[in-house]
Parts: structure tokens; C-alpha cells; sequence
């Protein structure tokens, strides 16, 4: 089972590098232009002005940063899967010695990984501005960005259940789902606008990540309708 | 394959549930028509409330008995509305029910306070300007300082990024001297730095005490106001005058609205507005008050009740109500969506799906929905599946449509 995951990995990252390095490229030239942005702001208004603003008007200093995991998000998963769906490689690797659902566990894991360990470099990045502001603050303006992070995740996993899925008409299906998840954590760049939601967050990241296994097994048993 | 089964139920539930949120959500955008109420305003000559319209340009005035006024009956009408053209047309009556009425007067009792429950239930940093409320010039009086007040008290030099232990340990000694118990429930003031002066914040600690919080001369000012209601404070809403005389409105949880002023000794005195309850929760208020009458509308779903209060006693002098008029989102909804959730809910500025209303006229709709499905199904000779059947008769819309999107017709 260790060697299943080690070589799957390995495989995934052999595929994907260049997507996942350029992803880290990304994610750190827009995180180093929003706090480049943030010190000319300082300099030019006053440090107090800013913090006051994003206390009082609830300025949120990340964004630019908004839609930065979907797109990774939709890349990562177009970058990895379509490559095993237009050569019929996942149908070989769906028909390994072990159960399919630990076969696509590993293939999504690796994914979810790779985009997280993105993401954080971008979090850790961004914590620099709490040079600038109260630790209060700071977690204010850092817990606001949970909601698009999630729509990170469920970007990816839902991309990846409509490359897995056969038939073409199937794909529209999760087409509402994708919508509403991404319309709702992405309405309002308000700080802390969706600190109520995180149940539904949950249920989001859950049901995405149950898509493709619903599409797999409908890959792996041939169905064409 | 019965995994394969409960993925298929999941995500069908999930299909049927985000249809459920967006499709009421689009069809509201396109059918609903926000209310549009005249301006009604109580008549200090006339001793009722008038009705407004500014784009009549010939007849702006009507009372309520529907006789219209010309602009300049409307201008004599309303001398503490229009003031400034009547005194420059020198009209302006000296007095108004033997009150002296010159432009300082007129200008200084004025009053207007917005009050709705987005405007406090909203996403906050916790983090509250310092305001200086004695500044030795003149409309200087932003501090380089914020303060934190929930669990702990804490000040913090934003100017330096610098949590200031001094002025931390102050401020905490202050507020415990005065027996404020922490964590607050809630911290209210006026954040804005374009105002005249600054009075501080209104917080409430956590045994529902109400207390007067603002920096004077550099050193924090903390006092209890004592003023006690049986159903608690719900919220205050802060509202400037030029004789500073008013520090704002205290909202209760049963929903009645208190004037909160100084008396003759310096306490704090609350006088109850002699108005119906409202809901806190929901409804929006706006006050606009003068020398002689406060214009207190209340908006409501099912319309639009004004009351006028005396100035100074705020007992009732009139009121009146306006129906909402129904648009096309309100005729339809009830009949097309047994379940309406909304994204954002009314009286709320935080962004979390919620079921906000079961309409069980839908039933009918459902039927036909059930009717359609049924009719598919024979016509491909497909087996009806009773438990679809049942979703779509109890949530209709969402359901047909979820089936539409995803049916269990897998095709090798």
C-alpha cells in the first residue's frame, strides 16, 4: 500500500511539475505584489489611515488574491486527469490489485496536496503583514480568506469528476453544484462575511470530493449514458 | 453497486439543494421591484403628517385628505423642511409653536438616525478607533490608537505596530473599577472620522450592563449609564447634533426605541419613543427629527408605518400606515417554491444560506411537476421510483429538476 501511494506520487508529480512549480511561481509573484501594494499604501497614506480602514471600512488587503486557488485549483485537476482519461491510463491504473476507491483516494490526495502546500506558501507569505497590523487583525483579515481556499479545493475536485465522467452530457450535471458552491464562497469580499458558513464549507468540500467517485466507477464500468 | 447507490443519493441531494438556492435566488433578481413609499413628514402648521413628492414639481404637497399644496404652500406648509428658502425669501416665520426659529435653532435640533439590523449584524475586526473627546484643536481628534474589548481589554499603537502595556493596563483598571465584566457583548460608536465631535462607544459587558466608554484627554473614561431595561439592550445606534445633546438610540430586544440624553444631574437618561414595538431583527427605522416633531418610519414587509413623536416629550402625535405593494416576485413565489432559501438573510450582512420561508401554496405546482415526471417515465417505459415521486410532491422545483440534471438511467 505504501509503495501503491510512493509510486502514484511519483508518477503524479512526473506529470504535473511543471504545474506545480508554475503554481508556486504564481502564487508567491501575487502574494509579494500584494504586499508590495500594501507598503506603497502605508507610505503613501499612513500606516493608520490603512489599519484604520481595515478595522472600521473592513478593507481587505488580500484581494487580488480571491481567485487565485480556483484557477490553480482547475489547473492542477485539468493538468492531471486529462492526460489519464484522453490515453486511458486511469482505466489501466483503476484496474490495479487494490480497491479503485484507494486508487483515486491517492490520485485526489496528491492533488489536495500539492494544491494545499501552494496555498500555505501563499498563507505564510501573507501573515508579513503582520508586521503592519495588530495580531487581532490579522487573524481577522486571514480566517476571511478560508472561503476562497475552499473554493480551491472544490474547483479541483469537481473539475476532476467532470474530466473522469464518460459521457459528455453527464458533465453539465455538475454544473449547479459548481455554481452555487463558487457563487456563494465567492459573493463577498468582505472580511469574515462567511465566518457563519462553515458548516456549509463542510458540506461543500464533502460533496466535491464525493463526485469523483461517482464518476469513476461510472468510468470503470464502461458506462456511455 | 450500493456505494456507487449512496454516492448517486448524495450528490443528488446536493444537485437538488444548490437548484433550490439559485433558482429562487435568479427568478428573485428578475422579478423583484424594491418598494417605493412617498416621503411622509409631519406638517408643523398643518399638525399631521403629509405626504411628499418631489417630482411634482406644480403640487409637491398632499395632506391626508388629499387636497395638493403649490411649492410655495409647500414651502409655508413646511418652514423647518425648507427654511432656507424661505429665509431667503424672507418668509421665515419668527416663531414656530412659540419656539424661536432662526437658522442656528432650526440647524442645531436637527436629527436623522438609519437603524436596521445589517447595520449591526454585520462581520467586525473587533478592533475600535481611539477618538479623542476633548481635543485641543478642533476636529483633531483621530488618535493613532485602537482598543479590543471582548474577552480582554487591549490598546494597540497602530501608528508603530505596538501593543501598548501601559495604556492596556490602564484601560483594563479603569474598566474593572467600574465593574465591567468581560467578555462585551457588544461595542457601538461612531467610526466615522468625518464628524464634528466624538463621544466615545456604548458597549454592553456581559451581564447586560451598559456602559459609556471614551478616551478624555488621553486617559480612558469608563461609567455605567445604569440604565436598565427588563428585555435587555439589543443594540445603539449613534447619531450626531450640532448642541450635542442626544448621543444616539437604544434599541431593546423587545424592540422599543429609547432616546438616550443627559439629564439635568449628568445621568444618563433614556426617554422611551411612544411608538409601537418593532422587530429588531428585520424591520429598518429612520428617524428625522427638528425642533418640534421627530419623523419615525418604520419599514415593515407588509408596508410602511410613520409616527410622528413630539421633540421633546416624544409622545405620539399621528402616525399612519402605507401598504407594501405587491410585486411580481411576491405573487409567484409562494406558488413556484415550497422551500426559499436565500444566501444572504434579510437583516444580516454575513453571507450563510438560510431558510427563510415554506410555502405550502407550492403544493400545486408540485403536483404538476409530479404529473410531468410521471409522464416521462411511462412514455420511456421507464419504473417510477416512488421516493422521487415523493421528493418532487414535497420540494418540487428542486427535486424535478436535480432528476433532470442526474437520472439513474446508467447506459453501458
Amino acid at each position: 500500500m505504501k509503495t501503491l501511494i510512493q509510486s502514484i506520487f511519483y508518477r503524479e508529480w512526473h506529470k504535473t511539475r511543471l504545474i506545480v512549480i508554475g503554481s508556486f511561481v504564481v502564487t508567491i509573484s501575487i502574494m509579494l505584489y500584494i504586499l508590495l501594494s500594501f507598503a506603497h499604501d502605508v507610505r503613501a497614506s499612513g500606516l493608520t489611515t490603512i489599519v484604520r480602514d481595515i478595522a472600521v471600512n473592513n478593507l481587505q488587503p488580500l484581494a487580488i488574491f480571491k481567485l487565485v486557488p480556483t484557477i490553480l485549483g482547475a489547473l492542477l485537476a485539468i493538468g492531471q486527469f486529462i492526460p489519464e482519461v484522453t490515453d486511458d491510463k486511469l482505466k489501466l491504473t483503476l484496474h490495479l490489485p487494490f480497491n479503485e476507491h484507494y486508487i483515486l483516494a491517492t490520485l485526489l490526495g496528491y492533488g489536495t496536496l500539492a494544491l494545499s502546500a501552494v496555498l500555505s506558501v501563499g498563507m505564510l507569505l501573507s501573515m508579513i503583514i503582520g508586521k503592519y497590523v495588530p495580531f487581532t487583525m490579522l487573524n481577522y483579515i486571514i480566517i476571511s480568506v478560508h472561503p476562497w481556499l475552499a473554493s480551491g479545493l472544490i474547483t479541483y475536485a469537481l473539475v476532476a469528476a467532470s474530466i473522469i465522467e464518460p459521457y459528455w452530457a453527464r458533465r453539465i450535471s455538475l454544473l449547479p453544484i459548481m455554481l452555487t458552491f463558487q457563487f456563494i464562497l465567492l459573493l463577498d469580499s468582505q472580511p469574515m462575511a462567511l465566518s457563519e458558513s462553515w458548516l456549509f464549507m463542510i458540506f461543500s468540500i464533502v460533496v466535491s470530493y464525493i463526485a469523483p467517485f461517482y464518476n469513476m466507477i461510472r468510468y470503470k464500468n464502461g458506462y456511455i449514458k | 453497486m450500493r456505494i456507487a447507490k449512496s454516492y448517486y443519493y448524495i450528490l443528488l441531494f446536493a444537485i437538488g439543494f444548490c437548484i433550490t438556492i439559485s433558482v429562487p435566488y435568479l427568478v428573485h433578481m428578475a422579478t423583484y421591484t424594491p418598494q417605493k413609499y412617498p416621503l411622509v413628514l409631519y406638517s408643523s402648521q398643518l399638525r399631521e403628517l403629509v405626504h411628499i413628492d418631489y417630482s411634482d414639481k406644480e403640487f409637491p404637497l398632499t395632506d391626508k385628505n388629499g387636497k395638493k399644496y403649490t411649492t410655495s404652500q409647500f414651502d409655508s406648509l413646511m418652514p423647518l423642511l425648507n427654511y432656507k428658502q424661505l429665509m431667503a425669501e424672507n418668509k421665515m416665520p419668527d416663531s414656530i409653536h412659540w419656539l424661536r426659529t432662526d437658522m442656528r435653532m432650526i440647524v442645531s435640533y436637527q436629527i436623522a438616525v438609519n437603524i436596521s439590523a445589517e447595520r449591526v449584524n454585520k462581520p467586525q475586526s473587533m478592533a475600535y478607533p481611539v477618538f479623542e473627546s476633548l481635543p485641543t484643536r478642533v476636529n483633531e481628534f483621530a488618535t493613532d490608537y485602537v482598543f479590543c474589548l471582548n474577552e480582554d481589554a487591549e490598546v494597540y499603537n497602530i501608528a508603530t505596530n505596538y501593543y501598548d502595556t501601559e495604556k492596556t493596563a490602564i484601560f483594563r483598571n479603569e474598566l474593572l473599577k467600574n465593574k465591567f465584566v468581560f467578555p462585551a457583548q457588544w461595542v457601538i460608536g461612531n467610526t466615522d472620522t468625518y464628524k464634528t465631535y466624538d463621544y466615545g462607544y456604548f458597549s454592553l459587558d456581559a451581564e447586560g450592563k451598559l456602559f459609556h466608554i471614551k478616551c478624555v484627554n488621553g486617559k480612558p473614561f469608563v461609567r455605567n449609564t445604569h440604565l436598565e431595561n427588563s428585555s435587555g439592550w439589543h443594540s445603539f445606534h449613534p447619531c450626531e447634533t450640532l448642541r450635542h445633546n442626544v448621543y444616539g438610540i437604544l434599541l431593546s430586544n423587545d424592540g422599543r426605541l429609547a432616546r438616550v440624553t443627559l439629564d439635568a444631574n449628568g445621568a444618563y437618561y433614556a426617554q422611551w419613543l411612544d411608538m409601537p414595538n418593532i422587530d429588531p431583527d428585520n424591520d429598518a427605522v429612520r428617524i428625522l427629527g427638528n425642533i418640534v416633531a421627530w419623523n419615525v418610519t418604520v419599514s415593515k414587509p407588509e408596508g410602511e408605518y410613520t409616527y410622528a413623536l413630539s421633540a421633546w416629550a416624544l409622545s405620539l402625535l399621528a402616525s399612519e400606515f402605507i401598504p407594501a405593494q405587491k410585486c411580481t416576485w411576491d405573487n409567484i413565489n409562494k406558488w413556484i417554491f415550497p422551500l426559499v432559501i436565500l444566501i444572504k438573510e434579510p437583516g444580516s450582512s454575513f453571507v450563510s444560506p438560510k431558510l427563510i420561508s415554506v410555502n405550502y401554496d407550492a403544493i400545486w405546482f408540485n403536483i404538476v411537476l409530479a404529473f410531468a415526471y410521471l409522464i416521462r417515465k411511462r412514455r420511456y417505459g421507464s419504473p417510477i421510483k416512488w421516493y422521487a415521486l415523493m421528493s418532487i410532491l414535497v420540494f418540487g422545483i428542486g427535486a424535478f429538476m436535480a432528476m433532470a440534471f442526474l437520472p439513474k438511467n446508467d447506459v453501458r
